[in-house]
């Protein structure tokens, strides 16, 4: 897992919350252990379930504890995976770029999100498998127009060759991290962002996660 | 790619590799110690091919030897008369230096120990197999090179009367072959028609196997690679209610190792020494397998996945009688037990157990299997005796869980120390699970 002893409670000024979505098969956990460990496994197992991993990223001079779930593509898991939106300020909605029936899929996954993570959350759309480039059969602009219209960040990444994969985390967390900034700045009261100072923990107070998302992953 | 797929660091060192393909099989020559003789003993009583595919054996490149078929099933005689492979079986010593010899990496101590062997020997070479004296005799641990036969009767799928196990099991392995050819062979030339549902099947199935047991090369040629696509895509046309679901390639895949290494001989380490008609025999006895230890197991996977709900209910009332203070602090961390285990159950510990181990503690729970091998034969040991390893294993882990906390917790659950576990450590985990057994069991009865 992530790098630092498990005794450590580490200091970080935001903890933010992420989910990886999509397809089986499309990349998830490969983009995870990139992102986390730089590392690639031509073999990785299915995930049964829900996998976790973390890292810490500096912006704008801050430290953000990315914690990140990292959850099983198969409906038969949605269940269980589904539990994992709640208190996520952010998503990787993952298709493959050489699979036209995991981008088909994308418009059902967003169904999925709206229906049970917060209404602020910052999704991003990546097609992952760049490197497969002969084998494509989702065209870069053809997804674009798609984020487009849902309003999604979009970008490309192979995370066999980790083109592209810090620059997603980088972007959505800078993203999260804008619009904490910005609610900060305009918001009087609050108790409401102290809701997840600590909040590792998956289930998070109903109506405060509600209320406050995506700040509902943040602050010290 | 290796033979042993491995984590790659740092993306540049990955060779052209694409998604499509990571089943580049092993390279052969560093095994020669696969025998060059036929598979199937001539006259063995059952493993003559039912089906009339060619056994011709392959040509080894590597010179012959070394590792003799094991003999098979109910041949008394063929026993009697090869002594030198009870002497081998599994013993590093004598084995060739270049391939590990997958009985060796299987078995351990007790399991080689020659009296033991001799009571299996003796029990499976009956006329009549005492199925009830070869599960006591199987709970605490199989020798590898009796797994095979041993599982499939305490599965009730090998007929426990030696003179009917060649023509049954022929014709089993006819049926699934006939049913084989039906949704793979005969469509292949015309453009494969299949429904909306199968599509998905399969699409799952073909995401799936190449990523079954990714450090085991035996897996991973692309025959059994086939192999695994079509015996988990036909259980899964055969089970509409539950479908297949990620993970059952990780059950089916300890059965086919298993099976294999019977078909094959011990010494076998990728498919290029097995014939084609052994491989296919085995994939046939996997699928009924698979399909009777499922029976036990069906409502683990249908939607919502009951069975793993009632497994996991049912292990937090034990856990709260044996150590109340982990579940409270389980649940202080914003976890469930659910989340925590999940793929335990729904794996049966493959993912958090070495293979041998894995393989070590499925002997007792077939052993502790249903009834004579009807229905439901997973039952019993795979659904009951595994809930009260599951809470042992979590007692033992007790003090380590309850000083981390939250995702540190998480994290440790997932890089679970059992995976450098030696059989001493799994042996006393199932002692101490039969403890739990006996001492609740009674009171609660068994899970409605
Ligand atoms: N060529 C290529 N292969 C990739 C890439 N990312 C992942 N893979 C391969 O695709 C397969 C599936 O990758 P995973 O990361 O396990 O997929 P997943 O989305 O986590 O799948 P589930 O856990 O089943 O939901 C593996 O064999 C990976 O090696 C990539 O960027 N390029
Ligand atoms: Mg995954």
């Amino acid at each position: 897992m992530a790098a630092a002893s498990s005794s450590v409670d580490d200091a970080y000024d935001y903890l933010f919350k992420l989910v990886l979505i999509g397809d089986s098969g499309v990349g998830k956990t490969n983009l995870l252990s990139q992102f986390a460990r730089s590392e690639f496994n031509l073999a990785s197992k299915a995930t049964i379930g829900v996998e976790f991993a973390w890292k810490n990223v500096t912006i704008e001079g801050d430290v953000i504890k990315a914690q990140i779930w990292d959850t099983a593509g198969q409906e038969r898991y949605r269940a269980i995976t589904n539990a994992y939106y709640r208190g996520a300020v952010g998503a990787l909605l993952v298709y493959d770029i050489a699979k036209r029936v995991t981008f088909d899929h994308v418009e059902a996954w967003l169904k999925e999100v709206r229906e049970h993570a917060d209404s602020k959350i910052v999704v991003m759309l990546v097609g992952n498998k760049s490197d497969l480039s002969q084998l494509r059969q989702v065209s870069t602009d053809e997804a674009q127009e798609l984020a487009k219209r849902e309003g999604l960040a979009f970008i490309e990444t192979s995370a066999l060759t980790k083109s592209g994969v810090d620059t997603t985390f980088s972007r959505i967390l800078e993203e999260i991290h804008r619009i904490v900034k910005e609610q900060e700045l305009d918001r009087g009261d609050d108790d409401a962002a102290a809701v997840v100072a600590d909040g590792e923990a998956v289930v998070v107070d109903d109506d405060k996660a509600d209320a406050k998302a995506p700040s509902g992953g943040c602050c010290k | 790619m290796a033979a042993v797929p491995g984590v790659v660091r740092a993306a540049a060192s990955v060779p052209g590799a694409s998604a499509a393909d990571d089943g580049a099989p092993p390279s052969a020559e560093t095994a020669p110690a696969r025998a060059a003789e036929r598979v199937s003993p001539v006259g063995s009583s059952d493993d003559g091919e039912s089906g009339g595919d060619d056994a011709t054996p392959r040509e080894d490149a590597a010179g012959p030897v070394a590792v003799v078929r094991e003999p098979d099933a109910a041949a008394a005689s063929a026993v009697a008369s090869s002594g030198s492979s009870a002497s081998r079986a599994g013993r590093a010593a004598d084995a060739p230096l270049t391939a590990p010899v997958i009985d060796a990496d299987f078995d351990d101590e007790r399991a080689l120990s020659p009296a033991r062997r001799r009571h299996f020997e003796r029990c499976l070479s009956a006329e009549r197999v005492e199925v009830s004296e070869l599960r006591r005799l199987s709970w605490s641990g199989v020798p590898h090179r009796f797994r095979a036969r041993t599982w499939q009767h305490l599965l009730g799928y090998r007929p426990a009367e030696s003179s009917s196990v060649a023509s049954t099991l022929a014709r089993r392995r006819a049926e699934y072959r006939e049913d084989s050819r039906r949704h793979f062979r005969a469509k292949s030339g015309s453009g494969v028609w299949r429904t909306e549902s199968e599509q998905r099947i399969l699409r799952q199935v073909l995401v799936d196997v190449p990523r079954t047991l990714p450090s085991t090369p035996l897996i991973h040629t692309p025959a059994v690679q086939r192999a695994l696509e079509r015996l988990l895509f036909l259980w899964a046309v055969r089970h509409p209610a539950s479908g297949y679901v990620q993970g059952m390639n990780d059950i089916a895949a300890p059965l086919l190792l298993v099976f294999l290494a019977h078909h094959a001989g011990a010494g076998c380490k990728d498919t290029s020494a097995v014939p084609k008609a052994a491989l296919l025999a085995a994939e046939a006895d996997v699928f009924h397998c698979l399909t009777r230890l499922l029976d036990g197991l069906q409502d683990h996977y249908t939607p919502d996945q009951p069975g793993i709900q009632r497994v996991l209910h049912r292990l937090r009332e034990l856990l709260l009688r044996i150590d109340r203070p982990l579940v409270e602090h389980i649940e202080a961390q914003g976890f469930t037990l659910m989340q925590l285990v999940f793929p335990w159950i729904n794996c049966l510990l493959l993912r958090e157990l070495p293979l041998g181990l894995a393989l070590r503690l499925w002997d007792t729970y077939f052993a502790e299997g249903g009834g004579e091998g009807g229905a439901g034969a997973g039952g019993d040991g795979f659904e009951h005796f595994h809930t009260y390893v599951c809470a042992a294993i979590l007692a033992h882990f007790s003090a380590e869980l309850r000083e981390r906390e939250k995702t540190d917790m998480v994290e440790f659950v997932q890089s679970l120390p059992t995976r450098s576990w030696r059989t001493r450590d799994l042996e006393a985990t199932v002692a101490q699970a039969y403890i739990y057994k006996s001492s609740f069991e009674g009171a609660e009865g068994h899970l409605a």
